[in-house]
């Protein structure tokens, strides 16, 4: 069960929020009085009309001032609709830009173990739900206690009687927040639940449907529809029996206070009734101005009844929220020392290097060594499960070191800047990640110190050129959203040119051919050996002959480094790579 | 609004609670204005009464004050069955169109269903059916509840003095139609804005969480996240427009109902005091107005909902009344025991596909034979599965059973002889009897725990602590891949079909899993003519044949051992399997 804890929280991060409910308060309250005036005005006129037999244009002025007040009371209702759009708005920008920071420090290996559309449903969806909260419910709880003391206090003020009929039911108020609070969230929680799970009944059927029509059982599915759809109809209406009684309670507590105001005020003008009131007679302009006082002291409370949702679904959101801004972060890295200027080449050595996942329950690398010359060119292979991807994440600093040394030209990786390092990386995944706009906007990936002339040269030299008639063409190309219109080869070139055009000197692959067909295969290796010129490259890889190309390959298994060398070297010691390289090849004998 | 009528129809099996629900949502209404009206009008008498001794004593207080009551209680009660039977016509709605819909998908399906190949759009029917659902509870109840309360308060007054029946329904219908008009004109482009707005910022923010690791390693995160942001302010912005048009149809409300009572009884004063009716109705008159606006309150988001709903509703319509792709014929074919299979120069394109997904495929795979179909993704493999399952029809050539055309086997015929065995198979979120009683209803459980034996899932289910009752979870998520598999497997065994295709059984799932999955496939194999569509070289050698396919064609077909020999592609297919 959340506590409205959470929502407080949320607020405390964006303090100038408070202002904008305050005066939504303000405004409310002010409304509030002018109801008060309204009433008397119009009991006013009614009675000089009626009793005085006053001419109506001698009461043009009362017309004119009760148009004024009915019109303020229209723009104060705007007012709070502003305000309470304005409250909202800091709230989601803050929070909006706090989850994205705070995802963004998380890492890419928290998103992608959260999953991407679930984060963004928390981004978007799950952020504007806060809006009812802050823009109706939060002034209006204030609004539900101070409105009806105001107008108690004007009845008061004129009939004991009456302002004891509204005494009465007040401290049942709280009594009845609580039960409408109850009765709401009873009704959003069983209720949304029995919804929510038979449309998920009917989202199961649906997917299934190619499933059913092979076993030829689609056709009898509709009647169980309709028995979950009844089932569920049955459920939900014994809640909501319950739930509409509090609001129901409310609504009669409303029609006897009008019924019993009415009653007394009647009985005292026919004298049947001397007490409750402080004036020697009583006149209709009083009788009328307490009558019509009565719906109002309760229609604050109404109002919150309805605004409660918001509050349920606020509250579910802000768990939500809260649960990745609770996330802790991996230790800061940000205060640490810079490579001596740009380097220009990089050398490697890692020592003793062990890592594991769940606190030690997942070992992923144990007691790996290894050194990479400068402007060499690795290979790392070995089945899944070996610890290439481990080993990688490591050297892209997404994983913080746990145990060992990984030293860059000299300096520990973990004594340097994060975003220092990263900037002498270049990178190219199994699935690199493409955005929606032009391929040369993915190529540049938006940074302005890369001119057209090296765009062209990083697009050529990775053979993403070939994607059109002529290289401008292809710079122009829409790639669709997430690269949804260029095939994995094609995706892979592009992200072969970013990393010519960022010509970084130490360059990362992962699985540089893994799917391709032989053209684009041949494409990407000719483009590869290019990039290769003067950098040092490692690429992971399950492809023994892609591997061949390589300076030196390094055999993984088992969390570490298990041999090393040229491809010659490693078939003739016919032990863990040649095991490899043969079972590929039982297939083709 | 066209688009809305079978939608409307849908409500009438159901107009006895529709007629009711809008019964008690007047009466609620009738009570809410009587109660002020008549409360208003009874201070007025009395304090008239009041004055004079003799008429105090003849005042009859007991009818009005007896009506007063009784209106409180009838607004009260009236409420409260309204909100109940609104309800229940909501969810007897809700249950029609979804039996509704699922009548009309069937046939289609799953061509139909799955013609657009986004995993969002069976989230998006369910999403749009239920908007639908609300038609009657926010925009129908509504609508008619203020038109009766109009024709009721107009009637009252016309019968007073018209004069006032005009003033009323002037400024009436001014709140009633001309505000929610004027602020849907306005709202509606950034209405449509907004929506804009977020789906870019949802389909941005899925790329740039998509690529994090990418934007962060060439240093554009900064730069994405500047961006996101932006858009966010473009969107904050654009709902601070919409607010201040809400707000000005709220502030508008406000005034109109407000000047509506006063105009009335601005009119009404001189007629009171000429003595065209009794002034006591002043108040009467004053107070029955102002409570007739609560009638209008629903209605500007009822119009906004109504054009939401129609948008559903034309979503759920051109899915739900797309013609049939397949349809069968309702006598049977002569039955047969031969499983050979002809595939003869078949030809498929996808509907608004460019190309062919397939073209001049020509195949005959022998009764009690298998045969792998194997190519790189997006080769035309599984379409041949779903031309044999008939979810689609070629749009050339034939397919031939035992010699017998596919198209002859009436619906059910054709399940007894097929099954398919693919990734897809779905788990339901039902019990894993359920799961399995799909392929077989009047199973007893001895021969269910037979099939999961042959599947080898029997020593899992034995071990949990619900055994066949164990709830599969959504999508099947308290199973495993590889137990998923199983089970689509032991149901693949009851039905027992004489042929089986097998699309991907064993992608996604480990080495370790794939190898075992495979060798109880193989065991259950026997005397079944098998054919399996895979990219990956697991079965090759253990299949009677191999058909090997690129770009929608047969590139060669012939046993694993001699397209080994002949064929280069198929070389270069196996060398670049990953190990």
């Amino acid at each position: 069960m959340p506590t409205p804890h959470l929502l407080h929280q949320l607020q405390s991060l964006c303090p100038g929020s408070r202002r904008w409910v305050q005066l939504m308060v303000v405004l409310g309250v002010v409304a509030g009085v002018c109801i008060i005036i309204q009433a008397g005005l119009l009991a006013r006129i009614i009675h000089a009309a009626f009793i005085e037999k006053v001419p109506r244009e001698s009461l043009l002025s009362l017309f004119i001032i009760l148009t004024v007040v009915i019109t303020l009371r229209g723009l104060l209702a705007w007012g709070r609709e502003i305000s309470g759009q304005k409250a909202s708005s800091l709230i989601r920008r803050h929070i909006r830009a706090a989850l994205l920071e705070h995802l963004h420090a998380l890492g890419p290996l928290y998103v992608k173990g959260k999953q991407t559309a679930p984060l963004t449903n928390t981004l978007l969806e799950r952020t504007e739900a806060l809006h009812g909260y802050f823009a109706h419910y939060l002034p209006q709880k204030s609004l539900a206690l101070i409105v009806p003391i105001i107008i108690g206090l004007s009845a008061f003020r004129v009939s004991w009687v009456v302002g004891m009929i509204f005494l009465v039911t007040a401290p049942l108020i709280p009594l009845f927040m609580i039960m409408i609070g109850r009765g709401a969230e009873k009704l959003n929680q069983k209720n949304f639940t029995l919804l929510s799970r038979m449309s998920a009944h009917f989202l199961d059927t649906l997917q299934g449907l190619a499933t059913l029509k092979i076993f030829h059982r689609s056709a009898d599915e509709s009647a169980k529809i309709e028995k979950s759809s009844e089932h569920y109809r049955k459920g939900t209406m014994a809640v909501l029996r319950v739930a509409f009684l509090s609001s129901a309670v409310l609504e009669f507590l409303t029609s006897v206070a009008i019924a019993m105001t009415a009653v007394f005020l009647g009985l005292s003008y026919l004298q049947f009734l001397d007490f409750g009131l402080y004036q020697r007679e009583l006149t209709l302009q009083t009788g009328l101005f307490l009558l019509l006082l009565a719906p109002e002291f309760y229609q604050p409370l109404r109002d919150l009844g309805t605004h409660y949702h918001a509050r349920a679904e606020a509250l579910g959101a802000a768990q939500e929220i809260n649960t990745i801004l609770a996330e802790p972060l991996p230790e800061i890295k940000s205060a640490a020392s810079l490579l001596p200027a740009q380097q220009k080449s990089i050398r490697l050595e890692l020592a003793h290097v062990s890592h594991s996942f769940d606190k030690g329950r997942r070992p992923a690398l144990a007691d790996l060594n290894l050194h990479v010359k400068a402007g060499e060119w690795l290979a790392i292979v070995g089945a899944s499960g070996a610890g290439k991807t481990t080993l990688l994440n490591l050297l892209l600093g997404f994983l913080p070191l746990q145990q060992g040394k990984i030293l860059i030209n000299g300096q520990p990786l973990n004594n340097l800047n994060q975003t220092d390092w990263q900037r002498h990386i270049a990178w190219v995944p199994q699935h690199p990640a493409l955005f929606d706009g032009t391929l040369g906007d993915n190529v540049s990936l938006g940074d302005q110190s890369i001119t057209n002339d090296q765009l062209i040269t990083a697009t050529h030299a990775a053979q993403a050129d070939k994607m059109a008639a002529t290289i401008a063409q292809s710079l122009d190309l829409a790639v669709g959203e997430q690269g949804n219109q260029l095939s994995g080869g094609e995706a892979r070139r592009v992200a072969l040119a970013r990393a010519f055009a960022k010509n970084a000197p130490l360059i990362l692959l992962d699985e540089p051919t893994a799917g391709l067909d032989r053209e684009n295969e041949q494409l990407i290796m000719t483009s590869l050996k290019q990039l290769a010129q003067g950098r040092t490259l490692i690429m992971l890889t399950h492809r023994l002959d892609t591997a061949q190309i390589a300076d030196r390959i390094a055999v993984m298994a088992a969390g570490a480094v298990v041999e090393q060398g040229s491809h010659e070297k490693l078939m003739s010691r016919n032990d863990v790579y040649a095991g490899l390289v043969n079972s590929g090849r039982q297939v083709l004998t | 609004m066209k688009n809305l009528f079978p939608f409307l129809r849908l409500l009438w099996p159901h107009r006895d609670w529709v007629i009711w629900a809008f019964f008690f949502g007047c009466l609620t209404l009738f009570a809410s204005i009587g109660l002020l009206a008549l409360s208003g009008w009874f201070l007025s008498a009395t304090a008239v009464a009041g004055l004079g001794i003799a008429a105090a004593q003849n005042f009859n207080i007991f009818t009005p004050s007896a009506g007063i009551r009784g209106f409180a209680i009838m607004r009260t009660v009236g409420r409260y069955v309204e909100r109940l039977l609104s309800h229940e016509t909501t969810l007897r709605l809700l249950s029609s169109l979804r039996v509704w819909f699922y009548r009309h998908i069937e046939p289609q399906a799953p061509a139909g269903l799955y013609r657009h190949r986004s995993g969002d759009l069976l989230n998006r029917i369910v999403t749009d059916i239920d908007t639908l659902d609300s038609l009657f509870i926010r925009v129908v109840s509504p609508s008619f509840v203020a038109l009766f309360v109009a024709s009721l308060v107009s009637f009252f007054l016309w019968w007073l003095a018209p004069v006032i029946a005009l003033a009323f329904l002037l400024f009436y219908l001014t709140a009633g139609v001309l505000l929610p008009l004027l602020s849907h004109l306005l709202g509606q482009q950034t209405g449509a804005a907004i929506q804009r707005q977020l789906a870019t910022l949802r389909t941005n923010l899925l790329e740039d969480l998509h690529g994090m690791a990418d934007l962060t390693i060439y240093g554009a995160w900064q730069r994405h996240e500047q961006a996101r942001r932006e858009e966010n302010e473009v969107l904050l912005k654009l709902q601070e427009k919409m607010a201040r048009i809400r707000g000005f149809n709220n502030a508008m409300l406000t005034i109109v109902a407000g000047v509506a009572a006063l105009t009335a009884l601005y009119v009404a004063i001189p007629l009171a005091q000429g003595g065209a009716f009794d002034g006591a109705l002043l108040a009467l008159i004053a107070f029955g107005i102002l409570a007739a606006f609560e009638a209008i309150i629903p209605l500007p988001a009822a119009y906004q909902m109504l054009g939401k709903i129609s948008a559903a509703a034309q979503r759920i319509r051109t899915i739900a009344e797309a013609p049939v792709a397949v349809t069968f014929p309702q006598q049977p074919a002569e039955s047969r025991d031969d499983t050979s299979i002809i595939f003869g120069n078949l030809d498929f394109r996808y509907p608004g596909a460019g190309k062919d997904a397939v073209t001049g495929i020509n195949l005959d795979i022998g009764h009690q034979t298998s045969l792998a179909i194997v190519g790189p993704s997006g080769c035309g493999k599984t379409t041949l599965a779903h031309l044999l399952t008939r979810f689609w029809d070629p749009d050339q050539g034939e397919i031939t059973i035992g010699g017998e055309k596919l198209q002859s086997f009436s619906e059910g015929q054709l399940r007894r002889m097929v099954t398919l065995v693919s990734q897809k198979s779905h788990t339901f979120n039902a019990t894993l009897r359920d799961n399995l009683l799909i392929a077989a209803p009047k199973a007893t459980d001895d021969q269910l725990w037979e099939a999961l034996k042959r599947a080898q899932l029997a020593d899992f289910i034995a071990g949990l602590p619900h055994q066949l009752d164990t709830w599969a979870g959504e999508g099947g998520s308290r199973l495993s891949g590889g137990e998923a598999r199983r089970l689509a497997l032991a149901r693949a065994l009851l039905k027992d079909a004489p042929i089986w295709v097998l699309d991907e059984p064993t992608e996604g799932l480990d080495n370790l899993s794939r190898q075992q999955f495979n060798q109880t496939l193989f065991a259950n194999l026997q005397g079944k003519t098998a054919i399996f569509i895979t990219h990956t070289t697991d079965v090759l050698e253990r299949v009677d044949r191999v058909c090997f396919m690129k770009h929608g064609q047969v590139v060669a077909y012939a046993s694993h051992d001699e397209l080994i020999s002949t064929s280069e592609h198929y070389r270069h297919f196996i060398r670049t399997y990953p190990v």
